[in-house]
């Protein structure tokens, strides 16, 4: 159908600069009429049509997506290829807009802009997705590293460090440049750890060269680590606001929630729920500690933990 | 009728409204003055609305009516009105009806250009998907999956931005 190529044709690089300057110009208008009356018509015809929202024009699909939080434009592209070619359209100027101000409005602490050649698209899925790049496991406990682009979980991460002591990595010594111009972690111990691949890289890079090459070259790796490092700190500034600011959103809904809850009362108008059990359940005080949105479902896997926890504090 | 002389238009003068299948309505002038599409139709003595049928301008005209007196939206204010995700009572009950009624509603709110009345539908369908895996928005918008198994799983994998492992 003619769908799959809707923003495609739009996305003409030369014709979206303008078109992002003045969205409503009379020919678009005309557009937007003459495609309002072929799709109402089809609806009138069609009486076991696929779905009233893939047959939308697509300004209208757009204006619903401008209300839509980054995670649900995520779960809506992948419903179908329509809207997936619809959304995942990287080039085309308008649906990055819709990304960003997405982005802004829904995660405010979310203000840099994508990596380099990341598009808002794939920058927001790895800000949401919690899966494991190298595994693919899902996992809670999943941490960015910026220096890498990387999202993974403790034990993958484990496997592609190693641990630097004194200069030297597997008892063996290392220039002290490569250790200067890579980016390292401190393990629990304090000690330097190190991706193992980038260290294994330098070294190759480093053999070939002669003394004073090695110098020239230690000089201009080590620039372009430090301009690299002040865009990973900010990026690390950013993350750990983020999760501030996420588990305080999160902890503000489930103690609403909560208070919601001690407010019922039974037919005699004594309370259902007792603060003081309700704070002892371990499902309750694990909640607080992650950062991901609160949803409904969440707060339904939490309801029947208490539920159960409350019956066995009555008993006991 | 000029335009002069419809802007002025007293409270109880009424102008008539046709839909595309013929049934007629009685309106407000001043519903037609606000909104520029409707008022264009306000020249001979019953305007045809092509496209838009008599139960889904039945309802956009209740809403027109409602809305009388709000005050006029400065257009443009994208940013403002998409925090905003709140519905007001009346519009939530309004708007809760059939889908198809619904999208109806949006795409003749669209044809009009009742810019209100489009961002209250279209929020109101975004809200319908709020927090919803894509497995649910699909059976709430009876959309088809036309991915096949394979492109699924595909999918899942998928790890654009860590080429190196």
């Amino acid at each position: 159908m003619v769908q799959t190529r809707r923003f495609k044709a739009r996305s003409n690089p030369s014709t979206e600069l303008i078109e992002q300057k003045d969205t409503l110009t009379d020919s678009d208008l005309f557009d937007s009429l003459q495609q309002t009356s072929t799709s109402s018509s089809h609806l009138q015809q069609n009486v076991n049509k696929p779905s009233s929202l893939c047959t939308l024009p697509p300004e209208t699909f757009l204006q619903i997506c401008k209300n839509l939080s980054p995670a649900d434009l995520l779960s809506l592209s992948k419903t179908c290829k329509l809207f997936y070619n619809d959304l995942c359209c990287e080039d085309s100027l308008t649906i990055q807009e819709i990304w960003r101000q997405s982005r802004y409005s829904f995660m405010p602490y979310r203000k840099l802009v994508p990596p380099e050649g990341m598009s808002e698209r794939q920058y927001v899925r790895f800000l949401l997705e919690n899966k494991c790049h190298i595994c693919g496991r899902k996992s809670k406990s999943t941490k960015i590293y910026w220096e890498r682009r990387l999202r993974c979980c403790a034990g993958c991460l484990e496997t592609r460090m190693i641990r630097c002591d004194n200069y030297k990595i597997d008892s063996q010594d290392v220039e002290p440049i490569i250790l200067q111009i890579l980016h390292c972690r401190w393990d629990r111990n304090g000690t330097r750890v190190y991706w193992k691949d980038q260290i294994t890289e330098k070294i190759k890079e480093i053999e070939s060269l002669s003394q004073t090459e090695r110098v020239e070259w230690g000089e201009q790796q080590y620039k372009k680590f430090k301009l690299n490092e002040r865009e990973l700190n900010r990026r690390n500034i950013e993350d750990n606001c983020a999760r501030r600011q996420q588990r305080y959103d999160r902890k503000k809904i489930i103690d609403e929630k909560l208070n919601e809850m001690i407010s019922e009362t039974n037919k005699n108008g004594s309370p259902i729920w007792i603060r003081a059990y309700l704070e002892k359940c371990s499902s309750l005080s694990k909640a607080y500690t992650y950062n991901r949105p609160f949803t409904e479902r969440s707060w339904y896997i939490i309801n029947n933990c208490h539920y159960i926890m409350s019956l066995l504090t009555f008993y006991l | 009728m000029d335009n002069g002389t419809s802007n002025s238009a007293s409270e109880n003068e009424t102008i008539t409204l046709k839909s595309c299948d013929g049934i007629e309505f009685h309106i407000d002038a001043r519903i037609a003055n606000r909104y520029t599409l409707l008022n264009n139709w306000n020249g001979g003595e019953s305007a045809c609305i092509p496209n838009v049928n008599g139960k889904v301008l039945e309802k956009v005209l209740e809403w027109c009516e409602h809305h009388i007196n709000d005050p006029q939206l400065n257009c443009g204010d994208d940013d403002s009105r998409r925090r905003n995700t709140i519905i007001e009572e009346w519009d939530e009950n309004f708007l809760s009806c059939d889908q198809d009624m619904l999208f109806e509603i949006i795409l003749a709110a669209n044809y009009l250009e009742i810019k209100p009345l489009l961002d209250l539908g279209c929020k109101t369908v975004a809200n319908m998907m709020k927090s919803k895996s894509p497995e649910e928005i699909r059976s709430a918008f009876n959309i088809d999956n036309d991915y096949t198994p394979e492109e699924e799983e595909q999918f899942r994998k998928e790890n654009e931005w860590a080429e190196d492992y």
